[in-house]
């Protein structure tokens, strides 16, 4: 079984790159195949509020938090990742306002989530918003999200 | 009402309490709770300086929640403290036997900060039901009304 990179260990709980994705999660990773390139596509236009900053891409892309994201997305698209709670766009500060509601899902083996990290999604929808740091602003994430589009499969 | 029912994982978990609600018995009934492994933690309403310290925050340092303490929203592009809050609420569900906040001086809490009341209320709610699902007691108490029995359990003299 080929193993994926281990990042450096973080002592924060709010780290994403604290993810350590062991022998325990390998067979959720295994899902996102070698890549998740080919699966999802970013924002491009740096005026929108999610889009996703060279600084955030730099920290991301080829990652073993990158597969984690893409598997879980793919999962939720399928229906078969539980959601953690539901709340409105008004409530998260995303598109549609109060009358949109999104499901709220952690990121990764759901029995050993990345801390912090959360996705939110319209369901049905190929549009996922991806919160690095627990709703937080953070390093080239200014808005909290970034938005993340799933190519049809 | 006895309290009794604090100690069970039930829809009814908002609680407006006034004086008599412990018949005088908070000790014994909050040393049950406690030995029964709920987490019980205590606030006072009166002891939150408005507008620097949020009640989200003073409860998240009691229990030592994951993601506190929670940023102060300054942008209207920022989330209001309590979706993290609600979410760290999850978590906590996922390792404690069960979870009772007592929020003491709620008659000013209403007075001054209805908005805020509420608020906690429905983050409250919105993730009470991953206690209801795991049968773990989760509750949400507001004294309405002066009970230095409950204060006592809690504040050091």
């Amino acid at each position: 079984m080929r193993r994926m990179p281990v990042l450096a260990q973080s002592n924060s709980f709010n780290d994403p790159l604290a993810f350590d994705p062991t022998t325990a999660t390998a067979q959720f990773l295994q899902m996102a195949n070698s890549s998740s390139k080919g699966f999802f596509d970013y924002v491009t236009d740096p005026d929108n509020p999610y889009y996703a900053t060279p600084i955030s891409r730099a920290g991301f892309d080829g990652t073993p938090l990158e597969v984690a994201v893409a598997s879980t997305m793919l999962l939720i698209q399928a229906g078969t990742y539980q959601s953690r709670e539901a709340l409105t766009g008004q409530e998260l500060q995303l598109p549609g306002g109060g009358s949109t509601l999104y499901e709220i899902y952690t990121v990764g083996p759901p029995d050993n989530p990345i801390p912090g990290s959360r996705i939110a999604n319209v369901p049905g929808s190929n549009t996922f918003y991806f919160s690095p740091y627990h709703y937080n602003p953070g390093p080239g994430v200014p808005n909290a999200y970034v938005q993340l589009t799933l190519y049809p499969h | 009402m006895s309290y009794g029912r604090l100690k069970l994982s039930t829809s009814g978990c908002i609680h407006f309490m006034y004086a008599d609600f412990f018949s005088g018995e908070a000790q014994v009934a909050v040393g049950d709770l406690k030995s029964g492994g709920i987490r019980c933690v205590y606030t006072d309403y009166r002891n939150i300086e408005y507008g620097d310290l949020h009640i989200a925050n003073t409860v998240a340092r009691e229990l030592n929640l994951q993601n506190a303490p929670y940023r102060p929203r300054t942008s209207p592009i920022l989330v209001e403290v309590w979706v993290p809050f609600l979410d760290d609420l999850i978590s906590l569900s996922q390792h404690e036997k069960g979870l009772i906040l007592f929020v003491d001086s709620a008659e000013v809490f209403l007075a001054e900060n209805r908005r805020g009341m509420f608020r906690l209320i429905e983050a409250f709610l919105i993730q009470v039901h991953h206690w209801m699902e795991k049968k773990k007691p989760c509750h949400l108490c507001f004294q309405m009304e002066p009970n230095d029995s409950l204060r006592a359990q809690f504040v050091m003299p």
